[in-house]
């Protein structure tokens, strides 16, 4: 009954115009993101992370998980009709996608996919519902010691699991706890690791982390490797409808798939990717008649889609009920929340946090048949945006970023700090360093302290005689000493195998525009022009700083006809102005201003 | 299969023609591994140095991070040192980044 009640309020919640628009605007932020290759759903999180200090709970969370929730819906388009996947879950996608659209059956498959995405994420947004009842006594029963274990294998967890360096990733974690350690300590006058820089006393936003561990240097790398696309327009003609009808025919693969994917989701650190090729790989084991597969098999596409949106609804549950998040998107979200003054855990399924939690699912159910429409309504609109570009982006969302950092204090210190773990996040990005248990240990690190004093004060340290802590700090030791013990068997083994290169991209077949255009300039002079954009602004302020850099941009870099390079001039003044005027938010001043 | 590199092979370090390879041709990502965990090495003891300051409990969290964090790096240099007895990859692409 407590659930029946906490769900009407959460639909009322919901369907309210705000919140309603948030979701909207989440989705199309999601669509877009997921669209073009390089820009994952983290970033696009992150982008809008700023948007949502003072907003409503609701709203907030419909956004966030508007974002979440359709990522994997549009990034089927490039992954299917150009061979490039929009996202690293979409990768398994192109195995039958690809040569599908290659033989005329592109809406077909189109289709299946955005037709499964949507089933797939509404059995999630089912599934995260179901497991309340489930989920709601065990969550209960745990204490501060116990949660405090769990947040470490949580993080311990998703170290060794994401990337393919256990150790790197735990000290990935390592890391971005200390990160989390700057500034106040819970329950404390202390102030750590500061040392006289006195803007860190209160601590490090994550704003200025995720913008600087995601958006910088996936930003960088795509204007670095300029991802290729694919010349002309594939044009979507006709054949989704006989797409649907092969979702219906396959329902019981849709169904099985979606299950393993939520069951994949809640376990922190795997992989969109790494769940999707595992379904794909099961339903190429379980399906009848599996010669087509490869070939253009069309449950091809379907098992895999309908896995990545179902992972989703799987992904929420720890998070929401444990506050434990196992992706950078999880992380971002797990921040958002924070934001707004909403603490995940035990107090999410009780009261007004069921309610919170029964408008996440309704947002999962509902982002899911917006893009799904949006997708199939406007299919041969949006196979055009996926043959722009990204790099074009950049400028404007580079903009974006050093505004976003500037609205956490508006400091300077904001973009000294931005530009640091930039740096931090490119040095990791450059070496292969999962960048995910850092960000996951940075937001987890000021709870983690918490659940630690907390039950150093209430219980000394008796709580480390549980029988509860115990089975958990065994885990935690099995899945550290577990990471350690396959990084030395990792080196082993390259020690005697033979040559090879292990950056070489293991997806099947791109196509490329042109070999020429892809240009391999250094990480070094692209990091030359963010650093030259953090100059103008500090020179003349965000307005005109920003416009003569972009101008600047766009004409040397981007080779923009003096037409173009207005449009984006005037859109960006038009822009300022109504943040400035319209949110009341602020510009960066100059440096000589402050 | 050896994987020596030889004469004529794409190098990084523009080593090529009669002479001998020198030991740092085709070791950038090693190289580059190793210069990182040795800066982790010393960030952690910057902030073990500062943390000792503090007063009370507050300085446990830290202090327990940075030593999970020294044991895992030690580990890990020691494996990345070991790596450098294996002969160079002589498809290194480390020049592409500066």
């Amino acid at each position: 009954v407590e659930l029946l009640d906490a769900a009407w309020m959460g639909l009322q919640q919901l369907a309210t115009p705000q919140t309603f628009l948030f979701l909207l605007a989440g989705v199309g932020v999601g669509m877009l993101t997921g669209l073009l290759p390089g820009l994952g759903g983290a970033v696009g999180m992150a982008l809008l992370l700023p948007f949502i200090y003072g907003v409503e709970p609701a709203s907030a969370i419909a956004m966030l998980v508007g974002i979440m929730a359709v990522n994997n819906t549009s990034d089927t388009f490039t992954a299917i009709l150009l061979g490039v996947p929009g996202s690293n879950s979409s990768q398994a996608t192109i195995m039958d996608g690809y040569p599908m659209a290659r033989r005329g059956e592109g809406a077909r498959a189109l289709g299946a996919a955005l037709f499964g995405s949507m089933v797939g994420g509404i059995i999630g947004a089912i599934g995260l519902v179901a497991l309340i009842p489930i989920a709601e006594p065990m969550i209960l029963s745990l204490e501060s010691p116990e949660l405090l274990m769990l947040m470490l294998i949580g993080v311990a967890t998703v170290g060794v699991l994401s990337g393919s360096k256990p150790l790197a990733g735990l000290l990935s974690a390592c890391l971005g706890l200390l990160l989390g350690a700057v500034g106040p300590a819970p329950a404390g006058p202390a102030r750590f690791i500061v040392h006289d820089w006195t803007y860190l006393r209160q601590g490090i936003s994550v704003v200025v982390v995720v913008m600087g561990l995601y958006a910088i240097p996936e930003l960088i790398n795509l204007l670095k490797d300029r991802i290729p696309v694919a010349r002309g327009n594939p044009l979507v003609k006709g054949g989704l409808v006989q797409g649907i009808r092969d979702v219906w025919r396959n329902k019981i693969l849709v169904f099985f798939a979606s299950v393993y994917a939520i069951c994949a989701g809640v376990i922190p650190g795997l992989s969109g990717a790494a769940v999707s090729w595992t379904a794909y790989a099961g339903a190429k084991t379980l399906c009848r008649d599996t010669k087509n597969f490869g070939k253009g098999d069309v449950r091809g596409v379907i098992a895999p889609d309908s896995c990545n949106n179902a992972m989703e609804g799987g992904q929420l549950v720890p998070i929401m009920m444990f506050g434990i998040p196992g992706s950078a998107s999880g992380a971002i979200l797990l921040g958002g929340l924070f934001l707004v003054g909403v603490e995940p855990g035990p107090k999410m399924v009780q009261g007004d946090g069921l309610v919170l939690l029964l408008v996440t699912a309704f947002s999962v159910a509902l982002a899911n048949i917006f893009a799904t429409a949006l997708c199939m309504g406007g299919a041969s609109w949006i196979a055009r945006i996926s043959t722009l570009s990204p790099g074009r982006l950049v400028p404007g969302i580079l903009l974006i970023v050093v505004f976003a950092a500037w609205q956490v204090s508006t400091q300077w210190d904001d973009l000294y700090l931005l530009l640091i773990i930039g740096v931090l996040g490119m040095i990791l990005y450059r070496r292969g360093w999962p960048r995910a248990p850092m960000l996951i240990a940075f937001v987890l690190g000021s709870k983690i302290e918490a659940k630690l004093r907390i039950s150093i004060d209430r219980y000394e340290w008796t709580w480390l005689h549980d029988t509860r802590v115990l089975v958990l700090a065994v885990v935690l030791g099995l899945v550290i000493l577990g990471g350690i013990l396959v990084s030395i068997r990792e080196m082993r083994e390259s020690r005697n195998r033979p040559e090879s290169d292990e950056r070489e991209d293991a997806l099947p077949t791109f196509e490329l525009e042109k070999e020429s255009e892809l240009r391999e300039a250094s990480v070094l002079y692209w990091f030359a022009w963010f650093l030259g954009l953090l100059l103008m602004v500090a020179l003349l302020g965000m307005p005109l700083g920003g416009a003569i850099w972009l101008a600047a941009f766009l004409l040397y870099e981007v080779h923009c006809h003096w037409r173009v390079v207005l449009l984006y001039l005037i859109g960006y003044a038009a822009v300022s102005w109504s943040v400035v005027h319209f949110i009341g938010a602020e510009l960066p001043t100059n440096w000589f201003a402050r | 299969m050896s994987a020596e590199p030889t004469k004529g092979d794409d190098m990084d370090d523009g080593v090529g023609g009669d002479e001998k390879p020198s030991f740092f041709a085709g070791r950038g990502d090693q190289l580059e591994e190793i210069a990182l965990d040795v800066g982790l090495v010393i960030l952690f003891v910057v902030v073990i140095r500062n943390v000792r300051t503090l007063p009370d409990i507050a300085q446990w969290f830290p202090e327990f991070t940075v030593y999970t964090g020294f044991l895992i790096v030690g580990v890990k240099l020691i494996g990345d040192l070991l790596a450098l007895r294996r002969p160079p990859k002589v498809t290194d692409k480390s020049s592409r980044f500066l």
